[in-house]
Parts: structure tokens; C-alpha cells; sequence
């Protein structure tokens, strides 16, 4: 007895088998950097992912050589959708995203959350960890921008570092030499480090040690001459330099815009 | 419910499911139709005359190409023999029935531990030999009897280049023209030494220890131009092929791999065949911002040129860092193949054989130049037996691939679409940021290394020394900062199927297919040299150096030498008109440095994993590099006997032999 209920619910099964089967052998055969391209193509999508004790920011993008990195903050276009991605690295990848930006919070790590904003302005989005003495505090600044503004930016943090004048050219030696090139990337020069954050546009950044303190000379010579006092935890060694080396070092660094 | 139950409901619906697969299966056709037909090409090419007047052959195999196999007969000038990159000999003094009676006549101890790669270079009853660091240039006399030392050339290289040296301190040797001897040094110099004297000629720093930029490779001349490229894809160092003048050692030309197009010296020249390396300045939007000023695609393999078409073919090597999540895209031009002009290193086609490379497989295995039959036409070809696995057949005029077979076994690579040119990669068995991935084969040396294969055109089939390598692999942080290893993985090498590391077969490039494979312990790192006698030479790393017979593969002859062997063997006519075959031995190299350094055996991921694998070599040799010459007691004659009909060889591949070392091989005794 052919009965229709069971020949749809066979019929079904079967094809839904069939189905993932063929989904299955055709995804496997996809190229490799084709992963989710449709997903990427649709939003602008940026990945943030928690290293001890900093945010490693990268904007994708289908072409490699437009994606960019920088670190521990990142600008959105206002009024359109964003896909941020959180991933654990070697850090946590737990943070709090404030409302105006995103309603809500990310328990856990490896999501990813829609980020809107209707106006321009600040939103400091706060680690989701207990900030505690050997893991510091790591805040993930969202600046929110007209999508002029943020198109330029793009544009504008995409390029090399603008190459270092007579008066910074001091600057770029002791950064190359001392040992900050070692864990820290400038594009443009040798500095190609990735166990610290990138630092090619580091001058137009709002905050030090992800979202620590003001970006500023002073600060930053603190934090330059004293890692530890300035962020107990952090991971970035102090780096001994005499007065007007530091002074010729921060000077290079603000100048990173 | 019964199975009949099921079938029966299931016919009903079978139109439905059949339309169901076939939109399932309706995936996109590539649409990789070659852009440029052959006749946009910048190459006139006249009809293949097939074969060569004066060759003894046989219809219907493969001929090294005409133009390309500038043999030497008595002399060695190069260490792939020829353009074309044979390593094949005509002599035949020393045959497949006589070569059991070979004898050591002379040998020489180079006073060195590390590994010795170089071919003898024997010119003018003159056999000039480098050595791996300090990169010493020996010339013997020939004429006088045992090891006569004429001069030594000590380059006299800087120290520190021994500590960014990736893998061991070897040189692959020296080349021959004009009345000079051209090689490279570990720290980056090129040199040019007069033949005569033994005076330097020239030198030129082209690359810079600093940033772990190292040379081991040997160069090519092409009339006044010598080609030399860098090592260093292990350190982030950007690869390049340079041309310097012979006479001055002023550099005319330098093609970077990586970069935008005037830097690669792309020009309107440019015509590659597939879709894929088609567009502006690929070797930049391939690559994440600035990644390809530390992307390596270096170039330390072998150059060979066609002087018919004019084009010089080599290979670039891994992308770095071997992490290559740190690297999203294609990153040009790295594991690619270039077509370029040797006067002007203007690129003509290149083919990236390995997009987006994973597993550290470096692209610069020899190119073969060979025409051959396909589809019974004679075509221009290159066969390169692909780190892969896969042994490609690419038309040399236009970069196209016309076959891809595998030799070794590859859990990776599934194939190749010729309609793309893209290899069919296992995606699932990507190693990831802290994810480790087992029984991924081949391992990172690949199924052929550095290690050139050889072609005799008697019995058309190409001879290649073949790893049996597997590994688990995992990607971890990699880390910039110039002059320091730049590598991301962790690495652990073993045995693939059948548990021997090594391999040696003969492969029929024509019929596609492995005539006869013999297996052996270790990695096969020395590149075997056929000859007109039909006997094939090889060492293994066991501190053999052996004799098959080139058409069936049988062990004619074998020799225990001091220690293992990593280096290709060459053959001469000495000035009493006698057969000589000389070869190094000295174990070192990448796959060696448990002996050479040493290293600890214990230590899994020691030297990228090879340690591992290799960890029982220090019960079967030392260190040590020595220079071997053999030759016949009696020579029987000038000719070889002739053979009635060459045996037949069964059309699947002959199983493997049992390694042999018993009483029934004739085998000479070590000192």
C-alpha cells in the first residue's frame, strides 16, 4: 500500500540527505580564501580579537592587500549595519558593547554582533573580564563617524606610514633599535612585529594601552619609561631610553597620524 | 518498515531527487579559457622537428630538447649537465654489464662536518669542487694520479651568515664559462674565479645576512649574464633572481617574486596562461598590506633555459610565514613557475602552481625541458616532479598545464584542473592557529626536494629521488623581526605509507605513469645522474652510493662510502680517455642536521620537524665530507653492448624491492 504521507516523508528524508551530502562535497572542494565571502561581501565586517592585553582590530575585506589592522579601536560608518567579530586570541576574547551602539552584551567569546549607530560620536565598548592585578584592563574604543568621514579614514589608515622627516628621522632609529620593532608593526618600514598592537597610524588614536589613559605626550612617555606603573600586567617591557631619545620617540609616534 | 517499503516509496519520488542532484551538482564551470591564444605570444616558434639526427632512439618517447641538451661529452660544466637540465651523460665506458667491477680510484677528505650538496665541475682535465660554509673552491689535477690539490679559493665568508642559514650550510656548487667559476656564497656573495689561477675575478654582495638573507643555490650563465638567487624564506625574506654581468659582477637586472609589476619586472610582455595570474600588480593585492616586503618566494633551486625560445623557467619557494592564516590571499608570486628572458629578467608567463601555499612546499624544483609526445604530436614541454606529489607536464612556450600526475602520495592534493590551473586542495586539513593536523603527506619538504631528478633520453623516462614523508602540522604565532626566524608552525615529520622515508623510481613522463620505484630508509636528498652506458648513479644517505640499471631498476652495483650522501654524482672523461664518476658525501642539509649540527634525536620538532623522521640516521653514518672518484680496473671499450630489444617493462609499476645488502650484491667494502 502506497500511502502519500509516507512516500513525502521518505522523499523528504532523502532529500534533505542528498542535500547536505552535495552541500558538503561542493564546500569542501571551495577554494580556500572563498570562506564565507558572501557573508563578508554583504556588511562591513571587523574582527577584534583579544591578545594579553590588547584588542587586534582587522577590517576585511576581498582583496588581501585592503585589509586592514590596527589596534584597540575601531571606526564605524554611522547608520549602516557592522558586523563585529570577537575572538579569543591569546588574550580574552569577553567584552561589553554599550548601548548606542549595540543593545546588549556578548556572554562567552567567538560571537559576533551587529553594531548600529545612528549619530557620530565616542562609545567605549569595556573588556568583559574581571580587571584584576595580571589582567588589565583592555577597552575597545568604537568611534562612530558620518560615512565620509569613515571612508576617508579608511583610505587614510590603509597607506604606509607617511615616511618620517628630518626631525622625526631620530624618532624612527631608536623605534627601530631599541627593540619596539620587535613586537610592534609600522607599515612602511621594517617594523613588521605582530605580538603587539600595530602602530602605523598610532598618533590618531584617541587611547594608550587600550583605552588605559589619554593619548598624549605625557602619558605616553609614562607609559614608554614605565609599562607596569602606568598598566600592571601589561606585557610590554620597559624600555630604557634617556630623556631626550624618549622625548625624539614620542615626538615619532604622535607624529603616526 | 522493510527495505522493500522504502524502495518502493522512493521510486515515486525518484524524478524528484534525480532533479535535486542535478542542481545540487550544478556548480559553477570555471570560466579559465585561456585569455591569450599562442599566436599573441611573444614567441615564434617554428614546427618540433622530432627526434634529432644522431640519438639512438626509440619512437614515441620523450627527447630532452634539442637546443637545450648542450651535453658536453667528457666534461661536466654545470651541475644539471645540460640547459635542459638532464643530468645525463653519453658516456658509456661504464655500462650496465661492466659497472659491477667499478672501483674506487681516488678520494679526498674535505675536512668539513656539515652537509655537502655541490656537484664536481670537471673542465680541462680540472675538477673544481665547493664546499658547504666556508664555501672553499678546490681544484684538482686530473692529469696527475690520486687527489693533486692545484689551488684553493677561500671566499672567506662572513661567520654570522652560518646562524641565519635555515637549513644546514650547504652549496649546491659551481658553473663553468668563460674560463671562470661562478658560485654563491652562504653570506650572500656572489663570486667569479678564474678557472686557471684560482684568482678571484669579481665579487658582489648581493644580499644582505642582516635580514637572514643567505645564497646556496647555483647559478646559471646564459651568454654574459649569470643568474642568483636568494634563500631566506624561513626568516620573511623577499625572494629575487638576479642577473649579474659575467665579466663585472655588476648587477643588470633584478626580478623580485613578490611586489608590484616593475619590481617583479612584469611587463607588456607578460602573457600567463590561467586567469588566476592574470591582473596588475597581483604580487601586492594578493597579499595583506606590506606582507609581501617579508613574503619570501625565494629563488634557491635550479635555472634552466631553452635557448630556442630564449627563456629561462625556474621556481619560487614557500610563502612566509609558513602560518598562512597570517597571510589571507593567493600571495603572489610565491610557489609559482616564471618563463623569463636572460638578458633582461623581463617576465614572459608564470604559473602559481600553489595559491595561498600552507604547507611550506617551496616551487623550486628543476623545470625539465623535454619535447615530447601528446596525443601523438611532439610538443614543447617542462616536467617538473612537484613538491605536491604531482608530477606536472606544462607546455614551456605558454605556461599551460597539459597533464598532472601523481608520483607520491598526497592526502592533500586531490588533483589538478587543467581547466584553471588550480590545484584541488582538502581545505579540512588547513592547519590552524593553534589546531594541529595529522597525516598531512606530503610533509613540508615536499615528495621531491632541492634534489634534481634525471632524464636519459635512451629510455625516456625521468629518474626522481622521491620522500615518503607524512607530518602533523599546527600554526602558531609568528612573529617579524628582521634576521629572526619568521615561522608560525610547529612541525613533526615521519614515515608515510610503508614506513621507508625514501623512494627512487623511474617515471614515464609520456605513458604518465611509474615504470620501476625502489624504496629506501632515508629521504632519497641526492640527485641521480643516467648515462649512455644505461646506468643510473645515486647515494642514499645510509653511505650508499649506487648503480641500478636504468630500464629495469635492478641494483648493478653498490658502494658504502664514510659517510652519507646528500649530494648529485657526475661523470668525466679523464686525460687517459677513461670513464671516471666522482661524487661527494657529507650528511647535513635540512634532512641531515641530526648528524651535521648534530641535533637531538629526541627532540620531535627539532629543524622543523625533521629531526623526527630522520632520528636513526646517526646509527647508520657521522659526519664528515668527502670527494669520491671511480672508475673501471680494465675499461672494456669504448661502446656499450648493444641490446637486442630493450626488456619489456610491465605496465603497472613494479613493486617496491626489498632494500639489499646481501652477499648476492657485489658490493666494495668502505676504507
Amino acid at each position: 500500500v502506497i500511502r502519500p504521507l509516507s512516500v513525502a516523508a521518505v522523499c523528504l528524508t532523502v532529500a534533505l540527505a542528498l542535500l547536505i551530502a552535495v552541500e558538503a562535497a561542493t564546500a569542501r572542494q571551495s577554494p580556500a580564501m572563498e570562506e564565507a565571502d558572501e557573508e563578508i561581501g554583504a556588511l562591513l565586517t571587523i574582527r577584534a580579537m583579544g591578545q594579553p592585553f590588547w584588542w587586534d582590530v582587522v577590517y576585511r575585506d576581498p582583496t588581501p592587500s585592503r585589509l586592514l589592522r590596527t589596534a584597540n579601536e575601531i571606526h564605524i560608518p554611522a547608520g549602516e549595519r557592522v558586523r563585529l567579530e570577537i575572538m579569543p586570541g591569546e588574550g580574552s576574547g569577553r567584552i561589553w558593547v554599550p548601548r548606542g551602539v549595540h543593545d546588549g552584551f556578548l556572554p562567552g567569546w567567538g560571537r559576533s554582533v551587529t553594531l548600529r549607530a545612528d549619530e557620530p560620536g565616542v562609545f567605549r565598548a569595556r573588556s568583559g573580564e574581571f580587571w584584576r592585578r595580571g589582567r588589565p584592563r583592555m577597552d575597545l574604543m568604537i568611534v562612530v563617524r558620518s560615512p565620509d568621514a569613515f571612508a576617508r579614514w579608511r583610505e587614510g589608515q590603509l597607506a604606509p606610514a607617511p615616511p618620517a622627516n628630518a626631525r622625526r628621522a631620530e624618532g624612527e632609529r631608536i623605534f627601530l633599535a631599541t627593540g619596539c620593532a620587535w613586537c610592534h608593526a609600522v607599515r612602511g618600514t621594517l617594523a613588521m612585529g605582530a605580538a603587539g598592537p600595530d602602530l602605523t597610524r598610532f598618533g590618531s588614536r584617541l587611547t594608550i594601552a587600550a583605552g588605559l589613559v589619554p593619548n598624549n605626550g605625557g602619558q605616553l612617555g609614562a607609559f614608554i619609561a614605565d609599562p607596569q606603573g602606568v598598566k600592571p600586567g601589561t606585557l610590554m617591557p620597559p624600555v630604557p631610553l634617556q630623556g631626550p631619545q624618549l622625548q625624539a620617540l614620542i615626538e615619532y609616534l604622535q607624529g603616526l597620524r | 518498515m522493510s527495505a522493500g517499503w522504502i524502495l518502493r516509496n522512493l521510486a515515486f519520488c525518484a524524478p524528484v531527487l534525480a532533479a535535486l542532484v542535478v542542481s545540487g551538482c550544478d556548480y559553477r564551470v570555471p570560466e579559465d579559457e585561456p585569455k591569450f591564444p599562442r599566436e599573441m605570444l611573444d614567441i615564434h616558434v617554428s614546427p618540433l622537428q622530432s627526434p634529432q639526427a644522431g640519438m639512438p632512439l626509440r619512437e614515441g618517447i620523450a627527447q630532452p630538447a634539442a637546443a637545450a641538451f648542450n651535453v658536453i661529452p667528457g666534461e661536466w660544466h654545470r651541475p644539471l649537465g645540460d640547459y635542459a637540465g638532464t643530468r645525463y651523460s653519453p658516456l658509456d665506458q661504464i655500462h650496465f654489464e661492466n659497472v659491477r667491477d667499478l672501483q674506487l680510484v681516488w678520494s679526498f677528505d674535505l675536512g668539513l662536518s656539515r652537509g655537502q650538496e655541490a656537484t664536481p665541475i670537471v673542465v680541462n682535465n680540472t675538477m673544481y669542487v665547493v664546499t658547504s660554509f666556508p664555501n672553499l673552491l678546490y681544484a684538482f689535477d686530473l692529469t696527475q694520479p690520486g687527489p693533486v690539490v692545484r689551488w684553493v679559493y677561500d671566499p672567506q665568508p662572513d661567520r654570522a651568515s652560518q646562524g641565519v642559514a635555515c637549513c644546514d650550510h650547504v652549496n649546491r656548487g659551481a658553473v663553468y664559462a668563460n674560463g671562470m667559476l661562478f658560485y654563491a656564497t652562504l653570506d650572500a656573495n656572489a663570486v667569479a674565479v678564474d678557472a686557471e689561477t684560482g684568482e678571484e675575478v669579481w665579487r658582489n654582495r648581493i644580499g644582505n645576512i642582516q635580514i637572514g638573507e643567505t645564497m646556496t643555490m647555483s647559478p646559471l650563465v646564459v651568454r654574459d649574464v649569470v643568474m642568483f638567487g636568494n634563500s631566506g624564506g624561513e626568516f620573511g625574506v623577499r625572494g629575487w633572481l638576479k642577473g649579474l654581468d659575467i665579466n663585472t659582477g655588476e648587477t643588470l637586472w633584478t626580478a623580485y617574486s613578490t611586489g608590484p609589476d616593475p619590481e617583479v619586472l612584469i611587463g607588456p610582455s607578460f602573457r600567463p596562461f590561467y586567469r588566476a595570474d592574470q591582473g596588475a600588480n597581483l604580487g601586492v593585492t594578493t597579499w595583506p598590506s606590506e606582507q609581501w616586503k617579508i613574503g619570501g618566494g625565494n629563488v634557491w633551486g635550479w635555472i634552466t633555459y631553452d635557448p630556442e625560445l630564449d627563456l629561462i623557467y625556474y621556481g619560487t619557494a614557500n610563502a612566509a610565514p609558513w602560518n598562512a592564516e597570517a597571510r589571507p590571499g593567493d600571495n603572489k608570486w610565491t610557489a609559482a613557475v616564471f618563463a623569463r628572458r636572460p638578458d633582461t629578467g623581463e617576465a614572459i608567463w608564470a604559473y602559481q602552481w600553489d595559491p595561498h601555499n600552507i604547507y611550506d612546499w617551496d616551487g623550486v624544483n628543476e623545470s625539465t625541458l623535454l619535447d615530447m609526445p601528446i596525443d601523438g604530436v611532439m610538443r614543447r614541454v617542462m616536467v617538473r616532479a612537484e613538491r605536491n606529489g604531482f608530477v606536472y607536464v606544462m607546455d614551456r612556450v605558454t605556461g599551460e598545464v597539459l597533464s598532472a600526475t601523481p608520483y607520491m602520495h598526497s592526502s592533500v592534493v586531490k588533483g589538478v584542473d587543467l581547466r584553471s590551473g588550480q590545484p584541488i586542495k582538502d581545505l579540512t586539513l588547513r592547519p590552524t592557529y593553534g589546531r594541529t593536523q595529522h597525516g598531512i603527506c606530503p610533509a613540508v619538504p615536499g615528495a621531491k626536494d632541492f634534489e634534481p631528478t634525471s632524464f636519459s633520453p635512451r629510455t625516456g623516462y625521468l629518474y626522481i629521488p622521491a620522500n615518503n614523508l607524512c607530518m602533523d602540522i599546527e600554526g602558531m604565532e609568528a612573529n617579524y623581526i628582521a634576521g629572526t626566524p619568521y615561522m608560525g608552525a610547529s612541525v613533526k615529520m615521519y614515515a608515510g605509507p610503508g614506513g621507508h622515508l625514501g623512494e627512487f623510481m623511474a617515471w614515464d613522463p609520456v605513458n604518465r605513469r611509474k615504470v620501476w620505484t625502489r624504496e629506501e630508509r632515508f629521504v632519497t636528498w641526492s640527485g641521480p645522474m643516467v648515462t649512455g652506458g644505461d646506468v643510473v648513479f645515486y647515494g642514499t644517505m645510509d653511505r650508499w652510493f649506487r648503480a641500478l640499471d636504468a630500464r629495469t631498476g635492478e641494483l648493478l652495483w653498490q658502494f658504502q662510502t664514510e659517510t652519507g650522501i646528500i649530494a648529485p654524482p657526475m661523470t668525466y672523461l679523464g686525460p687517459d680517455g677513461r670513464q671516471y664518476i666522482a661524487i661527494l658525501s657529507g650528511p647535513g642539509g635540512w634532512a641531515g642536521s641530526v648528524v651535521s649540527v648534530p641535533l637531538d634525536p629526541r627532540d620531535q620538532t627539532a629543524d622543523k620537524g625533521f629531526v623526527n623522521a630522520m632520528r636513526d640516521l646517526p646509527e647508520y653514518t657521522g659526519r664528515g665530507g668527502y670527494l669520491y672518484v671511480f672508475s673501471l680496473p680494465d675499461p672494456t671499450g669504448p661502446t656499450a653492448p648493444v641490446r637486442e630489444t630493450p626488456p619489456q617493462v610491465p605496465p603497472e609499476a613494479v613493486p617496491a624491492q626489498a632494500v639489499p645488502a646481501g652477499p648476492d650484491v657485489p658490493a666494495e667494502r668502505g676504507r
